[in-house]
């Protein structure tokens, strides 16, 4: 469905995309994961076709995305920079909708619309940033495009809204199974929702895996100093704390055995990542020594 | 798996075609009204008076100079403003790609010219009942002299001043300094006495229609075959 070979993606000098490689070829709900400009957008605008790639090789449905109307008549991205024309309420972009896609779901589209409480009447310049990013998520998911690209869709929705979009989400995806790749900075919020992490760092793509195996990764180990130092020795350390009287660690959970006086603990995906993502050069607590 | 969409390329440029004509319906009333208006206001290119007994008549000469003049500048506008960057993103909402984009937006423009030059014909009955109705002057149409080959110069005057203006357009996004230097050259040439507006006209209308025409779709294959080629490495940016 959407195969990427060394892919790279340059700004001018800024180097943003540098070698990611990865392929999905089933229906699932994929969470694209990583830090503030690590290139989760460039990404998903060079697999909906929107963006050139600089290097490698970007194929969905096994065509080069730019410029293929194949591609874009298969493909939705939902950002929310989104426009349509002014022209036209919120009902008249629905009923329009299905002359571009035919597996619009309009019905699906006017129920939610109405149950979240915008009026149908609305022109979409009219509506707040949060029913923004509302009415686009719902137009994305109506439109039951093969591959649906969410870039960050819940961005300024209220924490109720999120969860039924959540919902929504889950819902139309069981009935109507597709690609979903959505880009989010509550990986907490959706880890419910989603079957994979693709997990974006430094131009690369960190990790690719079953959001199970990913929880997997590390644990957090918490005792007595001399406890936990000589096993720091034996894995990868991703952060460790000491508060006396204890020491605290986040290791890669590699199999070691832990003693029965060291309390441990899986992480959560969301831990995983920020942790696999995190600054190299020491925690915000080395700022204000 | 939700099965997938497929769609042809002329499906697609009609859609979009269709689309567009919804989205920029105010252009046909903006142009209509405006027609109207400058109708009404003008009293013809040319006017004769005399009398019988107590007979008083005004006999005035209708032509088109004027609204072609403004359909000529309403379709530079209209061209430039298609081109613009909101308009793209806008179109990017819905199925599209660079290509089929601009040739919806060719079409578009034909459409519009060919409203626009049935719209300025039509002006003249409108302004014949606005009068009527409005000034309770009565007019009566003696006769109405139009030609075909008038009404195709008037409706490819205005498609090349669209396709020109949208033409500029797109270069000018693409580089503003050849933009520049290109309107320098012109300018230039226009003060020197190199070209004139005549030199445009002089161009197209010559005595062959078939020479015409081959002259107008040089002209159009030109303007759209370089937007084409240069839209088509443009990437989509919503800001």
């Amino acid at each position: 469905m959407i195969q990427c070979e060394e892919l790279e993606k340059r700004y001018g000098k800024s180097n943003v995309l540098t070698n990611v490689s990865f392929q999905i070829e089933e229906p699932k709900i994929i969470g694209l994961i990583g830090r503030n400009g690590v290139g989760k957008s460039t990404l998903l605008k060079l697999v909906a076709g929107h963006l050139k790639e600089t290097g490698g090789n970007v194929q969905v449905f096994g065509k080069r995305p730019f410029n293929a109307l194949h591609v874009a008549a298969n493909v939705i991205l939902i950002e929310d920079k989104m426009s349509f024309p002014p022209i036209f309420t919120l009902k008249e972009i629905l009923l329009h909708a299905k002359r571009f896609y035919p597996n619009f779901a309009t019905e699906l589209a006017f129920d939610l619309l109405l149950y979240v409480g915008i009026s149908e009447k609305n022109e979409h310049m009219q509506l707040s940033k949060g029913q923004t990013a509302v009415f686009n998520l719902i137009y994305g998911l109506a439109t039951r495009c093969a591959v649906t690209l969410l870039d960050e869709p819940m961005n300024g929705m209220d924490e109720a809204v999120r969860a039924d979009m959540y919902r929504a989400i889950l819902k139309d995806y069981i009935a109507f199974p597709r690609l979903i790749i959505m880009s989010s900075h509550y990986l907490q919020e959706m880890e419910h929702l989603i079957e994979d992490i693709l997990l974006l760092h430094e131009g690369v793509v960190e990790l690719y895996a079953p959001l199970e195996e990913v929880q997997q990764m590390a644990l957090r180990i918490v005792g007595q100093k001399e406890e936990i130092e000589p096993l720091l020795e034996k894995v990868h350390v991703f952060y460790k704390r000491e508060q006396s009287p204890l020491f605290e660690a986040i290791i890669e959970n590699n199999g070691l055995e832990i003693p029965a006086s060291v309390k441990s603990q899986s992480l959560s995906a969301s831990e995983v990542c920020k942790y696999l993502t995190s600054s190299k050069e020491g925690t915000i607590d080395d700022i204000f020594k | 798996m939700t099965s997938l969409n497929n769609v042809s390329l002329a499906q697609n440029i009609w859609q979009q075609l269709l689309w567009k004509c919804r989205t920029f319906s105010s252009t046909f009333t903006t142009v209509l009204i405006v027609q109207i208006i400058f109708s009404v206001l003008s009293s013809g290119s040319g006017s004769s008076g005399g009398s019988y007994g107590s007979l008083l008549y005004n006999e005035s000469i209708y032509s088109l100079d004027l609204l072609f003049i403004i359909s000529i500048f309403s379709a530079i506008m209209l061209g430039w403003l298609l081109a613009t960057q909101s308009i793209r993103n806008d179109n990017y909402s819905v199925v599209t790609t660079n290509f089929t984009e601009t040739v919806s937006t060719l079409l578009f423009l034909v459409v519009l010219s060919i409203f626009t030059v049935f719209s300025a014909l039509s002006s003249l009955y409108i302004t014949v009942f606005t009068r009527l109705l409005f000034f309770d002057q009565v007019m009566v149409i003696k006769s109405a002299l139009f030609e075909i080959s008038t009404l195709f110069i008037f409706l490819i005057f205005v498609l090349i001043a669209g396709s020109a203006s949208y033409f500029a357009k797109t270069l000018f996004d693409i580089s503003k300094i050849t933009f520049l230097l290109l309107t320098i050259v012109i300018i230039y040439s226009m003060q020197t006495g190199g070209i004139s507006e005549s030199t445009f006209f002089e161009f197209f209308l010559v005595q062959s229609m078939g020479e015409m025409l081959g002259k107008v779709l040089l002209v159009l294959t030109i303007f759209w075959g370089l937007t084409i080629a240069i839209r088509q490495r443009r990437e989509v940016i919503r800001r």
